[in-house]
């Protein structure tokens, strides 16, 4: 659905995006994650045909973007991190503007677009002139026009910055629910937690570069993060503990109460599964058992700390 | 054509007309052209009392004057529409929408001064019904409106040209689009009063493709048909025959400029075929300009020497706006090298190729002109003083040209090289090389070596400097020393510089 190769955008001195190749299939949401400068917002906008990179390629939907956009634009849907709208039109009037622009039927219009009002929650501002709007409520609006044509691509530039909570959960909702139907999805953003529960998988960039993609598991077990172990033993713990201290790739055991111990983990799925029968041999009457992944922000920061290969 | 003007197919036409047309915006203009025309009624019945001719009259001239008014501010709302759209990004929207670009373009021009038209458009009944009272026909009205009409969208196109071609940083400051847009409006009033004034006594009453062609000049008439009935202008029909024959054009430019840089706002600011054909454009407007002047009785044989300073400023023009920026060079290189970059064929090459195959084309054309003016001079209109001016008119554009030669390569090197980071500073380095040496050369004798070597790198200040003093002395010994030298020197600089820009070039590959 998405396909970037070589893709390469330069502004006078400096240079974007360094040559990345990207795929994202049918059904997928990819997110990209990486610092201010990154080089982001420039790979969405070449994707997007608004700026003009300077060698690659990019396919979407099956049309290529530089020999005929005008098919990609069809059934692309662009949202970028801040909200142009005109600030002189009501609500239905600016997403009646781009119904026509994207040639949905005079028919289907208004359907459409009391649909697409109502699933973001912005029937009571229906009549109400865009220049009253919060900025949260312009995001719910320009994420409605994105989405009004039915776009097989969506290319969302930090779409859920300035959104209060509950936007930020019909965005999510929203987002999995058009995967589900086959649209491939392309994300930044920096609420990283937000990417962690939404993304089928993640590419990290840097200086113009990818540092790491592919899906959470992957960069999971590239980085071999480490994780937080949670158990729950029923007295007397002394012998669990003094194995716990000793069972390598464990350190800082601490206890939460007199009953619930945390530990960082650096081990697999296979060295957890080792432990518990360990603990178990130990005589140790475990009642619960759980390993929570490293969060997002913290792999972000390590991604971040290495050196660009 | 039908899907641009309706709002059901054109978005762009869509969004102005829902902004442009709410009630109360329609009401208060409608209420402040409504007062307009009462105090000009009340003031032409008390200065004119029991004049009902002149009453009339004047009512006649208030009201094309407001429609004239209206439809400026129409244009400008044109411009600053454009801007806003640009601004808050919503034009992005409407460029990554499958929508044409030439959609695009026509909604801004027509959505944009919508109200403005629809002022204007009421207040013609008050034109037609005054105009039937002061005597005009019925033909007279129309073409006064068709004039009026066309001279709007041209004027409007321009100013959405204009905001299009300012890059971003520009725009959002107010100040540098103020003065970007005065800039735009001195340019225009100065490309058409000039050769207003260069008729002057010679062509009041012979066809003027620049005076003839613009709104004032039907303004002025109206005023004059109006009050003094005597008319010693040419008719009327053939004057908007002369606008047609200039204006269409210039729209057709017009829509060409603003669909490229919709298409591709990356590029150069002109593509090559732009840059010939404003030069054909201005070269065509010229050579009207001369078979008029020259039919007169009153001629002007230095006129036609004005070819050598309209060669330099179309020139530096064309050497501006199609030299081609870094990013396109590197463009051209991926495009060179292939490897599966292929697919880039919307960019052509051309448009990474250096100016200097621009200039050389460009040479050529300056040339043929040179040949035509010599043909039509020699053969259909035998004036000798013309003849006798062609060979100076023969070195000047080769020196000139030198001139253009050597600006277009050392602009597309300051932009190929290290240099393009510091545009101030090269526009000090211009500002003196162009202004102050020569100003200063000027204050030594007429004639002097100082005097002719502070011209040598000035084109606008040696051009005409060099007419005027062939115009007083001739083709002197010192003055043709100056121009052979100047082409050499000229010429000399410009092979090192694009010497220098081909090097780079390989550098980049």
């Amino acid at each position: 659905m998405i396909s970037i190769q070589g893709l390469r955008v330069d502004y006078d001195t400096v240079t974007a995006v360094a040559g990345v190749d990207l795929e994202v299939h049918e059904g997928e949401i990819v997110g990209l994650v990486g610092p201010n400068g990154a080089g982001k917002t420039s790979l969405i906008k070449a994707a997007a045909g608004l700026i003009e990179p300077i060698g690659g390629r990019i396919v979407l939907a099956g049309a290529d973007m530089l020999l005929d956009p005008e098919k990609g634009w069809l059934h692309m849907g662009y949202m970028p991190d801040f909200s142009p709208v005109y600030e002189g039109l009501k609500v239905w009037e600016y997403l009646e503007v781009f119904a026509v622009a994207y040639r949905i039927p005079m028919q289907e219009r208004m359907g459409r677009i009391k649909y697409w009002v109502e699933r973001l929650n912005l029937n009571s501002k229906w009549d109400e002139c865009i220049q009253g709007l919060s900025r949260g409520m312009r995001q719910r609006l320009v994420l409605a026009k994105t989405l009004l044509h039915q776009p097989d691509v969506l290319l969302l530039d930090e779409p859920a910055s300035g959104m209060d909570p509950l936007g930020r959960i019909d965005l999510r909702e929203i987002l999995k629910e058009r995967a589900r139907e086959g649209v491939a999805v392309l994300i930044s953003s920096h609420i990283l937690s937000e990417m962690d529960e939404l993304c089928t998988s993640l590419a990290v960039m840097e200086k113009g570069v990818f540092l790491v993609s592919g899906t959470l598991a992957d960069i999971r077990s590239t980085l071999r993060s480490e994780s937080r172990l949670h158990i729950q033993l029923i007295p007397p713990v002394e012998s669990a503990i003094e194995l716990l201290e000793k069972w390598p790739g464990i350190s800082g055991v601490q206890a939460k109460d007199s009953h619930t111990y945390t530990a960082d983990f650096s081990g697999g799925e296979e060295s957890a599964a080792d432990l518990l029968a360990a603990l178990h041999h130990a005589g140790a009457r475990v009642s619960s058992f759980s390993r929570e992944p490293e969060k997002m922000e913290s792999l972000f920061l390590q991604i971040g700390g290495k050196e660009v290969s | 054509m039908k899907s641009f003007l309706s709002g059901n197919h054109n978005a762009m036409l869509l969004a102005c007309y829902r902004m442009r047309m709410r009630p109360a915006t329609v009401l208060s203009a409608f209420i402040l052209l409504l007062i307009i025309q009462i105090f000009t009624l009340l003031h032409a019945t008390i200065i004119m009392f029991g004049d009902f001719n002149n009453v009339v009259n004047e009512m006649l001239v208030v009201t094309y004057s407001c429609q004239c008014l209206v439809m400026f501010l129409g244009a400008v709302r044109a411009g600053a529409s454009v801007r806003q759209e640009r601004i808050s990004g919503t034009l992005a929207f409407h460029r990554v929408s499958p929508q044409s670009r030439l959609a695009i373009v026509m909604g801004l021009l027509i959505g944009a001064p919508i109200l403005e038209w629809i002022l204007a458009s009421v207040l013609l009944p008050g034109v037609v019904l005054l105009g039937f009272l002061s005597g005009f026909s019925i033909l007279d009205i129309c073409i006064y409106e068709c004039a009026l009409i066309l001279s709007a969208l041209t004027i409007s196109l321009f100013f959405i040209v204009g905001v299009l071609q300012i890059n971003d940083e520009r725009l959002k400051s107010t100040g540098s689009f103020l003065s970007n847009g005065m800039a735009f409006l001195v340019l225009y009033m100065l490309i058409f009063t000039i050769p207003s004034f260069s008729m002057m006594g010679a062509a009041e009453n012979n066809y003027s493709a620049c005076y003839h062609a613009f709104t004032p000049y039907f303004f002025f008439r109206i005023v004059e048909q109006a009050f003094s009935k005597e008319i010693s202008w040419i008719p009327l029909n053939i004057a908007l025959g002369i606008q047609l024959s200039v204006q269409i054009p210039l729209l057709c430019l017009g829509f060409w400029l603003a669909v490229r840089r919709l298409k591709s706002p990356d590029s150069p600011l002109l593509s090559k075929a732009q840059a010939y054909a404003v030069v054909l454009f201005a070269f065509a407007l010229y050579l009207a300009e001369l078979i008029n002047n020259f039919a007169g009785e009153s001629a002007h044989p230095e006129f036609v020497l004005g070819l050598a300073p309209l060669s330099c400023f179309m020139g530096l023009f064309g050497a501006f706006m199609t030299s081609p920026n870094r990013l396109l060079v590197i463009r051209g290189k991926c495009l060179k090298s292939g490897g599966g970059l292929a697919a880039w064929r919307r960019f052509p090459l051309s448009d990474s190729a250096s100016c200097l195959f621009w200039l050389i084309g460009y040479s050529i054309l300056t040339y043929l002109m040179t040949v035509v003016i010599w043909l039509l001079f020699n053969t259909l209109i035998t004036n000798f003083y013309v003849s006798n001016n062609l060979s100076f008119l023969l070195v000047a554009c080769g020196f000139v040209l030198a001139q253009v030669a050597c600006f277009g390569g050392l602009y597309e090197r300051f932009l190929l090289g290290r240099f393009h980071k510091s545009a101030s500073l090269f526009a000090v380095f211009i500002f003196i090389l162009w202004i102050v040496i020569p100003l200063f050369g000027l204050f030594f004798e007429e004639g002097s070596v100082m005097y002719w070597v502070g011209l040598v790198f000035s084109p606008i200040i040696a051009s005409p400097t060099m007419v005027i003093n062939y115009g007083g002395s001739g083709f002197t010994t010192g003055l043709q020393i100056f121009l052979w030298s100047g082409i050499v020197i000229n010429l000399l600089l410009a092979f090192v510089f694009f010497s220098s820009v081909m090097k780079l070039r390989k550098r980049l590959k």
